[in-house]
């Protein structure tokens, strides 16, 4: 689930913003309300409370207006600021960075990856990006 | 319950399929990060991952909403 991540990840941004770029890609929904939903019953109720910024009532978009829309809430919802690019129809950049449902990544400016993170929820370790990018700009 | 750990289970595995699949394409440290185009939230606008090479280095933090 991203929102458990995004305060972490907004000090990260507001710590480095000046000297590196960071994008948030949206990708297909990880627990959209017609797939694998988490917000209902108990443990719905258990996450609701444990993750208040998340979503949980979002149906998985059909088509790039659609997906448009759910970015745009989430962008506001999270107030990540930074640039987010949306995926296309047929999840080809998810798929090429094998990102879903949650993934980081840090690339140097010659566009070779310094740290390619681990698949969330749980390799999704914000400690370790910061390290990366500490350790690239000394 | 019963209906929500079948779910649980069912659609854990196909996740875990997706990635098995996908995962050992995706690069690691040390390769050069796959380029791409895709549109700003709410706009035309494209933006390619190498318009940024040669300027500042870039993270990209992949999520969804739910």
């Amino acid at each position: 689930m991203f929102a458990t991540a995004a305060g972490s990840l907004q000090k990260i941004v507001d710590q480095y913003q000046d000297q590196v770029l960071f994008i948030n890609i949206y990708i297909r929904e990880a627990h959209a309300r017609d797939a694998w939903w988490l917000g209902e019953g108990v443990l719905g109720r258990i996450v609701r409370t444990l993750f208040p910024r998340a979503a949980y009532d979002v149906d998985d978009p059909r088509d790039a207006t659609e997906r448009h829309d759910v970015a745009s809430q989430c962008r506001l919802a999270l107030n990540l600021n930074m640039l987010m690019l949306v995926d296309d129809e047929d999840d080809s950049v998810n798929k090429a960075y094998a990102a879903h449902p949650t993934r980081f990544y840090f690339i140097d400016s010659d566009g070779r990856v310094i740290y390619a993170g681990g698949v969330g929820p749980f390799g999704l370790r914000p400690w370790e990006l910061k390290k990366a990018i500490a350790n690239y700009l000394g | 319950m019963l209906t929500f750990l079948q779910r649980t289970l069912s659609y854990r595995g196909r996740e875990k399929a997706w990635q098995q699949k996908f995962n050992p394409l995706a690069p690691k440290a040390d390769d050069m990060a796959p380029d791409f185009a895709l549109a700003e939230v709410g706009s035309e606008r494209m933006w390619r991952l190498s318009d940024f090479r040669g300027q500042k280095p870039v993270v990209l933090i992949f999520g969804s909403f739910t």
